[in-house]
């Protein structure tokens, strides 16, 4: 059932009563031309992708728990394209353009708010860095907006100006920059994977791969049998080198965690999204009025999905710091990630040295804006077996031949991303 | 005023009669007594209608006793300490005190978005991932503003927060956790072998639920030497290795904190062991209209009437499906309340729906045999049960197990970690049983203190056991009739009938429904609703309950302010200010300061009436004229010394170190094992086995950390040790043609003369008056220069001696500015050590020596770093000297559009030089070396400004011959 | 997280930095590319029993070698990098 004002109007008259799944729940089949392990924003879109832009809905997306329990759900949902390199902004910058048209296109309502992403400066060297990044966004087609320190305090009247360990010099604002619902997402995307003939399976954890002599991809082993494949996609945020390794693939990648929080409601205080450049602090307010902000990694290997407490501190500091005003605002909730740390801060978006097994892994941070584009271009590369231009740069051999994505410098310490 | 209606004679222990107090809410004046909490004196005074909920603004009253109240959330004091959603039941009156009620325009009682109730039909769960799509844009400009504005809840002042917050670390041999008649006899019994015992009690008053016959209890536990007891202070978050973080409201009570007092106090506590007594919060029904105000927790009548002296109404409904009320009834007839009707569940009787809006006005009935009868009465006293309060072992990642016989989720044990619980949270419900299984608890961990695997705990166990074996709770959490809303989550409007629509529409698993519909993630966390969100759900599902399971419980267990979690790093506290031991020396002279890093540096020394950039550019002028000095003291200084220090040197620096002689200073480039450089510096051989290092200023500590590394990880055969000097010395750049001259008056008893002193000469020796020194000539500016280290207490003085002893020559000191356009016009790299660039596109390739293996080596042969494409370091010169650059802009080829394709490389340094009248810069350019004496144009369109046509020159502006420095 | 440092006991998380794997061994000069970029790239990235490195920056300076459960986070030995350091178990 289409969503609409009519329908709206329809079912509220009727209790609600006949609305339809949003998706299925099917048994999986024997086999699919493609098996997508993860069903995360990433594997959900890839789906989505493969069967409206390629033809390819013989497609099942197997994932382990309920879809959207990983990094997709517990991300602080920031979107954006304002990035340095001319090898990286090509593919969020078409990851912004299907954000901006993804509600209508999903039928699905994904709540993306364009209310601008602020990156303040504190420094010189900070104000160099963000004028050298506007100009690459400028030269790439993205907006990019150079806000002095008056503009910057109109946009956020409760940074305290005056009385903080660093100055406010200025911002790099991106206005079509945002966020978004990030529920929303998974479940617009399986909804419109689902009526597009994707099978989303959940509760079904991958145990094994399945390889001819040749040594392709013929299917995969899970807690619910074994599944043929004609190809396999992996899409598997924070657990990427312990399937990959399945395959016998050893991956430039350590996983780290990412702590997230939100505040209580309250009303509107903080209209953009707004990043500090010292302190490593990001902040936004959800529609429901929540302060939504985090930090740095907690800074060590981990899969458990939770932090500690100096990094909750850091992030409170800096908080303090920069909004004064908040110190009576409560902390509601605090949690973790697990996300794929990567040798030079990029993804890997690509063939692997398995025929017929694919890779779209390694997010760092970043990976809740990039699910559009990315997922698309993944889409791609599975279907022809060859990369779109905008993740050709993406691949495994980058650092063997010495072409990291590298736009902070950080080199090969996942963590110093 | 008004007068206390509902307030009873003679009882309410916690309340002090003979200290009246006066407070307001919404502006109108009332009177409680000491010891009332807002909520108890607001129903003192019959005020039912205290807030308005999130997504319908339906009217809601004061439903618990409790610190998780979902409903009755108000905003508290005004002005800069105007707090939002601040739960009526835990604010302790004073007097003055000022709430006022929030989301909610104009008034309480007339709220215009109540309109929301009328059309809640359409307002289902997941209403706004249908709608709103259309058109696209008016999500952003239209929609969402709107629904922003009628979100949120409480109001921030807008102001900064006046009061101070502090953190204690704090160790105790045995924590616990809840000041219960659990708690408290575990505590008790937890010091009997001597262990440090710590209690936290997230109330202002011990003694848990019904502290009546325990206070001798709390009064020897006090009495205890070695137990520390911390009441109002919640523990809410428990972290790796019993790290525990709490929050004590040392001044929430008060009008304001008394002077020098914080508003509140986190407390780190680490604890070995953990005894967890943090009891049960009671659940309510699911019934219609289940949320209008007078329907009211049991436990919270009950403790109203006995704790408060407040009856909660004239004529009460019970609705229960357990024991815990048996002697609510009887209580509220002692205070002269009416009981019209219990409805047991056991029975089969149960309410369907609740009459009245702002208030409850009366019931319908439905009796076993599915008879209805209308009740009029003011109050419903509500009980479902007890959950235990899992929260915070839930934390720790674990899963709950649901009870049939207990009809709860309980606690589980894990593997590992050094915990018991106890009391309420282990499903116990009798004072008595708390208190034995409290002791067993508290003398098991007593005995795990004194010696360790010494405790059985098979009592404890059984204890629990034998407590579960007997339960048989009764099932029941949602009346079986009725078309009124039955509320779930109070706080979020979240009813029975959102989370059946969220499991039709295949959102099924418990973290679906709780997030497509919002239930549980109000300021109560789920506390009051989770239980009834699985209860629906197994329903709709026909799952049992145990199958549904439960979601996640996060850190913190209550909502924290982010103040507390700050402390006293805020402001300028943030983080420390580094400053040089020549800091006061510059704030005299009238400098000015830079920040760098955490560092305070100074940037230039303005002269009165003189703009920055006439300053910046006299003090260049001195130094390519006569002789300036500027503070070099941020400079990373390491020690280095051992028969393998000159090995050790060759192996972390891409040049060779073991041929300097002693005596010399060498330029050193260090590359990270990706072959991207690091850092560079000077090495100075003091003595055949005796190094001084100097790092960047911003890479100081990193490169200590890294040398470490090198040397205590990868190569400790090596026989070296440094130390980290960067605090022991004073340093200051000494440059100009008439630097030699200063530095014979500041050093006499040293031959600084250019055969005894030659460029890059390395020299220990005395300045001033004896002063071990350090000197160096090395050169940054391109003139004949020297750096000059003495202990940093003789930084000032060397500075003054400097000044004073330089006059003649026309000394003048200068900042970082002009050190950065001395260094521009000579060409020295400095930001183009950015992270990006490889020696050879410093074009520095000539220091990667091909004789030794060093950190970096191997991999800068990959063809991406030798690609012939990159970008590499050049200057650039402005066709007309006036055209200024900044740094960040970009560089094309003359006339290209505006692509990344065409993008040729970006600014990394810019400057007016005034030695060569010109605007300069140093850029990193593709293949920028071959294409010296090409017109590119430098673009700045994030500033709208014209491209500016420059030429590519070499980088080395000034003398490129390095005549000067040899002088 | 607490870490029982060898030299100075067991001393809070906030005192560290990490680096990470403990298990890479550099390779000798003449090693091939692919073992380098190996060495300087490549994890096991286990999930469970992790051998790493942890530097007491802000106490004694030593380099550690930290055995620590990656989803647990236990830590059940930490000794001195340098070879016959201390060992706290």
């Amino acid at each position: 059932m289409q969503y609409s004002v009519t329908s709206l109007v329809k079912q509220a008259l009727r209790g609600h009563q006949g609305w339809p799944e949003a998706f299925r729940h099917p048994e999986p089949r024997k086999h699919y031309d493609v098996v997508i392990i993860g069903g995360g924003g990433h594997g959900l879109a890839t789906a989505y992708y493969l069967a409206k832009e390629h033809g390819i809905t013989n497609v099942a997306v197997l994932e382990k728990g309920w879809i959207g329990s990983g990094n997709t759900g517990r991300n602080t949902t920031i979107v954006r394209s304002n990035y340095l390199l001319n090898s990286e902004i090509p593919l969020l910058e078409w990851s912004l353009k299907l954000w901006e048209g993804l509600s209508a296109e999903l039928n699905y309502n994904v709540m993306f708010s364009q209310r601008g992403v602020l990156d303040i400066f504190h420094t010189d060297g900070q104000r160099d860095e963000a004028v050298r990044r506007g100009n690459a966004m400028i030269m790439n087609g993205v907006d990019a907006v150079m806000l002095d320190r008056r503009q910057v305090l109109e946009m956020m009247p409760l940074v305290d100006a005056n009385n903080g360990r660093f100055p406010v010099l200025g911002g790099l604002l991106q206005p079509r920059a945002g966020s978004a619902r990030h529920d929303a997402v998974v479940w617009g995307y399986a909804r419109a994977a689902d009526r597009l003939g994707v099978d989303i399976i959940q509760n079904c954890e991958v145990t094994g791969f399945e390889r001819d002599a040749s040594g392709r991809m013929t299917g995969v082993e899970t807690s619910r049998g074994r599944i043929g494949a004609g190809k396999v996609a992996v899409c598997v945020a924070g657990h990427t080198s312990q399937v990959m390794q399945m395959a016998g693939i050893k991956l430039p990648v350590e996983s780290h965690k990412l702590q997230a929080f939100v505040s209580e409601a309250v009303k509107p205080c903080v209209d953009t999204v707004a990043t500090f450049g010292v302190g490593h602090l990001y902040v936004s307010q959800s529609d429901k009025g929540g302060l939504v902000f985090g930090g740095m990694l907690d800074g060590y290997n981990s899969f458990a999905q939770r932090g500690n407490l100096p990094i909750v501190e850091d992030v409170a500091e800096a908080m303090m710091m920069f909004l004064p005003s908040l110190g009576r605002v409560r902390l509601l909730r605090h949690w973790a990630g697990v996300v794929d740390m990567t040798m030079d801060g990029s993804p890997y978006i690509c063939k692997t040295p398995v025929e017929g097994l694919y890779l779209n892994g390694g997010w760092n941070y970043t990976g809740f804006k990039a699910i559009p584009g990315a997922a698309w271009c993944f889409a791609h590369t599975v279907a022809k077996d060859a990369p779109h231009k905008y993740n050709a740069p993406f691949h495994l051999d980058r650092f063997a031949e010495g072409r990291p994505v590298d736009a902070t410098g950080g080199g090969p310490f996942p963590n110093h991303h | 005023m008004t007068c206390q209606t509902h307030r009873l004679n003679g009882t309410g222990r916690c309340l002090n009669r003979s200290k009246p107090i006066s407070f307001t809410f919404d502006g109108k004046r009332y009177s409680g007594f000491e010891g009332d909490t807002l909520a108890s004196a607001l129903l003192a005074n019959g005020v039912r209608l205290v807030a308005r909920s999130f997504k319908y603004h339906r009217p809601r009253g004061i439903f618990t006793c409790d610190p998780h109240e979902p409903s009755a959330l108000v905003q508290l004091r005004s002005g800069a300490r105007q707090e939002p959603n601040v739960p009526a039941t835990m604010v302790e009156l004073y007097d003055g005190l000022e709430a006022t009620s929030q989301n909610r325009w104009p008034s309480l009682r007339y709220d215009l978005l109540s309109v929301n109730q009328l059309i809640s039909p359409f307002f289902a769960a997941g209403f706004y991932y249908k709608t709103f799509k259309w058109p696209a844009k008016f999500w952003t400009s239209l929609y969402e503003p709107v629904i922003r504005r009628a979100a949120g809840m409480g109001r921030l002042s807008g102001s900064i927060d006046p009061d101070t917050y502090e953190k204690v670390h704090h160790h105790c041999d045995i924590l616990v956790i809840g000041g219960g008649a659990a708690g408290l006899s575990a505590a008790r019994a937890a010091t009997q072998d001597g262990a440090r015992v710590t209690l936290v009690e997230e109330r202002a008053r011990l003694g848990g639920f019904d502290s009546t016959g325990l206070e001798q209890d709390i009064a020897a536990l006090k009495a205890l030497e070695n137990v520390r007891i911390l009441p109002r202070t919640m523990a809410f978050g428990w972290y790796d290795n019993n790290t525990f973080g709490a929050v004590e409201q040392v001044s929430d009570h008060l009008p304001v904190p008394a002077p020098h007092q914080p508003r509140q106090r986190m407390w780190k506590i680490v604890a070995p062991q953990v005894i967890l007594a943090t009891g049960a919060h009671e659940r309510s029904l699911s019934f219609g209209n289940n949320d209008r105000p007078g329907v009211m927790l049991a436990s919270a009548a009950e403790r109203y009437l006995r704790d408060y002296g407040v009856r909660p109404g004239s004529r009460a409904v019970i609705f229960t499906t357990n024991d815990s009320t048996a002697g609510l009834a009887e209580a509220l007839r002692a205070a002269g309340v009416t009981v019209a009707a219990v409805a047991d569940a056991r029975n089969g009787d149960e309410i369907e729906t609740v009459h009245g809006r702002t208030a409850v006005t009366g019931v319908t009935l439905r009796q076993k045999d599915g008879s209805r009868r209308t009740v009029d009465c003011d109050a419903v006293c509500v009980s479902g049960g007890w959950n235990p309060a899992v929260q915070l072992l839930a934390q720790r990642g674990q899963k709950p197990r649901w009870s049939d016989n207990l009809q709860a989720f309980l606690p589980q044990e894990m593997a590992g970690a050094d915990f018991l619980f106890t009391g309420s949270l282990a499903g116990l419900e009798a004072r008595e049983d708390c208190q034995t299984h409290g002791r067993m608890a508290g003398e098991a961990a007593g005995k795990r203190f004194a010696a360790r695997d010494s405790a059985s705990l098979a009592d404890y166990h059984s204890y629990l056991e034998a407590n579960e074996a007997r339960a048989a709770k009764f099932a029941y959490f949602e009346s079986s009739t009725g078309k009124s809303k039955k509320f779930i989550d109070l706080q979020h409007d979240v009813t029975a009938g959102d989370v059946s629509l969220a499991t039709r529409e295949g959102y099924r698993s418990v973290e679906h429904v709780k997030r497509y519909t919002t239930l549980g993630m109000a300021t109560d966390q789920g506390k009051t609703s989770n239980i009834h969100g699985i209860a629906a759900m197994s329903k709709a599902l026909d799952k049992p309950m145990s199958q549904v399971g439960t979601t996640g419980f996060r850190p913190p267990y209550r909502p924290v302010s982010l103040g507390a979690l700050a402390g006293r790093s805020r402001g300028k506290h943030w983080r420390p200010i580094l400053r040089t031991p020549l800091h006061g020396w510059v704030e005299d002279k009238g400098g000015v300061f830079i920040e760098s890093g955490l560092w305070h540096r100074s940037q230039y020394f303005p002269k009165p009436g003189e703009t920055m950039s006439q300053a910046i550019s006299r003090e260049v002028q001195a130094v390519r004229s006569a002789v300036g000095f500027c503070d070099v003291s941020t400079l990373g200084k390491i020690d280095l010394q051992g028969p393998d220090a000159a090995a050790f040197l060759d192996r972390v620096y891409s040049n060779g170190f073991a041929k300097l002689p002693v005596g010399k200073s060498r330029y050193g480039l260090m590359l990270r094992e990706d072959g991207i450089v690091m850092d560079d510096g000077t090495v100075s051989r003091l003595a055949e086995d005796h190094y001084f290092i100097t790092t960047t200023s911003a890479e100081s500590d990193s490169v200590i950390s890294h040398l470490e590394y090198c040397h205590q990880v990868l190569w400790p055969e090596l026989d070296v040790v440094f130390a980290d000097a960067g605090e022991d010395w004073a340093g200051i750049a000494l440059a100009g043609p008439r630097a030699r001259d200063v530095l014979v008056r500041i050093a006499p008893e040293m031959d600084v003369s250019n055969a005894a002193l030659p460029f890059l000469a390395a020299r220990e020796g005395t300045v001033l008056d004896g002063v071990p020194a350090r000197l160096f000539r090395v050169s940054f500016s391109g003139e004949l220069a020297f750096e000059l280290y003495v202990p940093s207490a003789y930084g000032r003085p060397l500075a003054e001696a400097l000044e004073r002893e330089g006059a003649e020559f026309g000394i003048t000191p200068y900042g970082v500015e002009a050190l950065d356009v001395l260094r521009i016009e000579k060409g020295h790299v400095s930001s183009e050590l950015n992270k990006f660039t490889t020696a050879a596109d410093l074009g520095l390739g000539m220091m990667m020596s091909k004789k030794k293996d060093f950190i970096g080596r191997a991999l800068s042969s990959r063809p991406g770093l030798t690609d012939p494409d990159r970008e590499v370091v050049v200057g650039l010169k402005p066709l007309d000297p006036s055209h200024s650059f900044r740094q960040g802009a970009h560089i094309t080829a003359r006339g290209a559009p505006l692509a990344p394709e065409n993008d040729d490389g970006y600014i990394t340094s810019a400057a007016w030089s005034p030695t060569l009248e010109s605007h300069i810069a140093i850029a990193l350019v593709r293949r920028g070396r071959e294409r010296v004496g090409e017109v590119v144009e430098i673009i700045d369109p994030l500033h709208g400004e014209e491209p500016v046509p420059a030429t590519i020159v070499y980088h080395h502006f000034y003398d490129p011959e390095n005549a000067r420095v040899r002088s | 997280m607490r870490i029982p440092c060898p030299l100075c006991g067991d001393r809070p998380l906030e005192e560290f930095v990490y680096r990470g794997d403990a298990t890479l061994t550099r390779p000798a000069a003449d090693a091939p590319m692919e073992a380098w970029v190996d060495y300087v790239y490549l994890r096991d990235n286990p999930k469970g029993p992790h051998r790493e490195h942890w530097r007491h920056a802000q106490g004694c300076g030593s380099w550690l070698i930290v055995d620590r459960n990656t989803v647990t986070h236990e830590i059940t030995q930490a000794i001195q990098a340098r070879p016959g350091g201390e060992v706290q178990r």
